[in-house]
């Protein structure tokens, strides 16, 4: 149905209106598969190019940065595989993990719960609103030699860390969330007569829901630099030992290397609290 | 529900009295409400305190509305109409008067008074069914079929094959209709609707001025609508009430003597620009 044009190029000719219906568009699937591929294509390059730039300057005679402090990518990558199929690597990060999840479990929850009876209660509210600004203010992480002193050097005191951090963004979030509701949708619900509790179901815990899992969000990132930060601190085991004890042995590329899994823990922890997120939340536009 | 009501409704007192009194200019008659009046306002008044200064938002309010009237409340913004759409509706108490409505006092929210907004005010996680359900949910309503009741809405406003979108699926002039049904599901006496198609475009505006006229006709429920266009004011309205502002009072309580049923054409007819052009004298006096 393509003819020459007067530019000389070839345009889809109509010869009838109901030719609209027929002329073959661009299957939707496939274009979205092709975004992602796309996608993939271009974040490689750019990853490939940092790393090969690294590797070139490490490269040079005399070597841009002494391979005391940068090791070099071709170095990094064989011992990131090592470190993938060591057993006590994995034991280590495994440590970690489970710091990272129970610390955010108890922090997130407790931040929820606590955020949900300030919120409900104007009187607490104000009473605990400035004490809780004061703490969100103060850098948390500060507090991990104290937690180290009453808990030991175990896991205990690095689920406390982590879950003090997780805990502010969370009920934060849970406290705006929950009383920053649709004025009209507040007025309905009156003249509908709902109670209280109808009120916190039916309108405001299901409108906090995007603010709520935003402090979610962060609180999961928060949680693993809590185990972490309480593990350079004073530890015999995980993550942050690992890179601690390769980091005094001059060990660099294992540093990077362990640097790097952390990274795909955390990647892949976000990863999952979006797609939570999107199920529960379907309804809400900007998600991503 | 009163399919007949409105049909045949032409009011005595306008049929009688010489064309200019079509408007009832005196405020006093309206003191003592025409006892048939199921909604009366006495004496309202709403005053705000803002610091040390006052704003007098209503002032001496005195309205008496009949069973079945279509009433709106027009005026520029400030003349205290949404406020008092609230008292009506038992949101706000006023600072001095009261309402009454069906023989008692209303002093809260009540069950048989319906309200809608200018803006939709679907929950956007519910479906356009729940939405609509809402008050039957909230309400644990159980003295009806719902399920009936919810089927004949959706046909009266003609929502069908949408029950199961979600709000943000919807245009804006269904998000309405949906609004409407939420209002009209659980069978107020009363409804009470602040600028509903305000936010719409003029065809969209136009199209569910007509749609509402349909229904109201079809429901016949008492109706006080508060809007700043005077042409849908004067489409959908038995009387008109002509408000200003600074303080925010009745200037003017105009009948509005189209026929029933309001129909597109009915906007093509003198008496209907006859009555525009009243309001908007009223208005460009004050």
């Amino acid at each position: 149905m393509s003819s020459a044009n007067k530019d000389g190029l070839d345009h889809p000719q109509l010869k009838s209106a109901s030719d609209l219906y027929e002329i073959p568009l661009p299957d939707q699937n496939e274009s979205k598969t092709r975004t992602v591929a796309t996608q993939f294509l271009l974040t490689g390059s750019v990853v490939l190019a940092i790393a090969l730039v690294w590797e070139l300057l490490s490269r040079l005679d005399p070597p841009f940065w002494p391979e005391i402090i940068l090791s070099k990518p071709t170095e990094i990558f064989p011992a990131f595989i090592e470190a993938l199929t060591t057993g006590f690597v994995w034991a280590n990060f495994w440590v970690t993990f489970q710091e990272t999840m129970v610390g955010f479990f108890i922090g997130a929850g407790g931040g929820f719960l606590l955020g949900t009876y300030v919120a409900l209660s104007p009187i607490f509210r104000r009473a605990f609103y400035p004490v809780v600004v004061l703490f969100q203010s103060t850098p948390r992480v500060a507090l991990a030699p104290i937690f180290i002193s009453w808990f030991g050097f175990g896991i205990t005191s690095k689920v406390a860390l982590a879950a003090t951090i997780c805990f502010f963004p969370v009920m934060v979030n849970t406290i705006s969330g929950l009383t920053l509701i649709d004025e009209n949708a507040g007025l309905l619900m009156r003249s509908l007569k709902a109670t209280k509790w109808q009120v916190f179901r039916q309108l405001r815990l299901p409108s906090a829901i995007p603010t709520i899992f935003a402090g979610l969000k962060a609180a999961l990132t928060f949680a693993l630099i809590g185990a972490i930060v309480g593990e350079l601190t004073a530890s015999n085991e995980g993550a942050g030992h690992l890179i601690e004890t390769a980091a005094f042995q001059f060990r660099m590329q294992d540093v990077f290397a362990y640097l790097l899994l952390l990274a795909l823990i955390g990647l892949v922890l976000f990863l999952l609290a979006q797609r939570v997120e999107k199920k529960l939340i379907f309804w809400h536009v900007d998600v991503e | 529900m009163g399919v007949s009501r409105r049909l045949v409704s032409t009011k005595p007192d306008t049929a009688i009295k010489p064309e200019k009194s079509q408007v009832e200019t005196n405020p006093a008659d309206a003191t003592n409400p025409p006892p048939e009046s199921v909604l009366s306002l006495d004496q309202i008044g709403q005053v705000f305190a803002k610091g040390s200064d006052r704003l007098v938002a209503l002032e001496h309010v005195d309205l008496g509305i009949r069973p079945g009237e279509f009433v709106s409340l027009v005026g520029p913004s400030g003349c205290g109409k949404s406020t008092l759409l609230k008292i009506i509706a038992g949101l706000l108490q006023p600072t001095v008067g009261r309402v009454q409505f069906e023989g008692s006092a209303v002093t809260e929210p009540r069950d048989e008074i319906g309200l809608m907004f200018q803006t939709p005010t679907l929950f956007p996680w519910r479906t356009t069914i729940r939405n609509i359900t809402l008050p039957l949910e909230i309400r644990k309503a159980t003295e009806f079929d719902w399920e009936q009741r919810v089927a004949e809405v959706i046909d009266l406003v003609q929502l069908n094959g949408f029950e199961n979108h979600y709000p943000r699926e919807l245009s804006g002039g269904m998000q309405q209709r949906v609004a409407l049904s939420r209002l009209l599901v659980s069978d107020p006496h009363l409804m009470l609707l602040d600028e509903p198609f305000g936010a719409l475009d003029e065809f969209t505006r136009e199209h569910l001025n007509t749609e509402l006229a349909r229904i109201s006709d079809h429901e016949g429920k008492t109706t006080v609508f508060v809007t700043h266009n005077i042409a849908e004011a004067v489409f959908l309205s038995d009387r008109v009430v002509v408000m200003g502002t600074r303080p925010g009072r009745i200037l003017e309580v105009v009948d509005v003597p189209i026929p029933r049923p309001r129909l597109p054409a009915s906007r093509r007819s003198p008496t209907y620009n006859d009555t525009i052009n009243r309001i908007r004298e009223t208005l460009d006096l004050s």
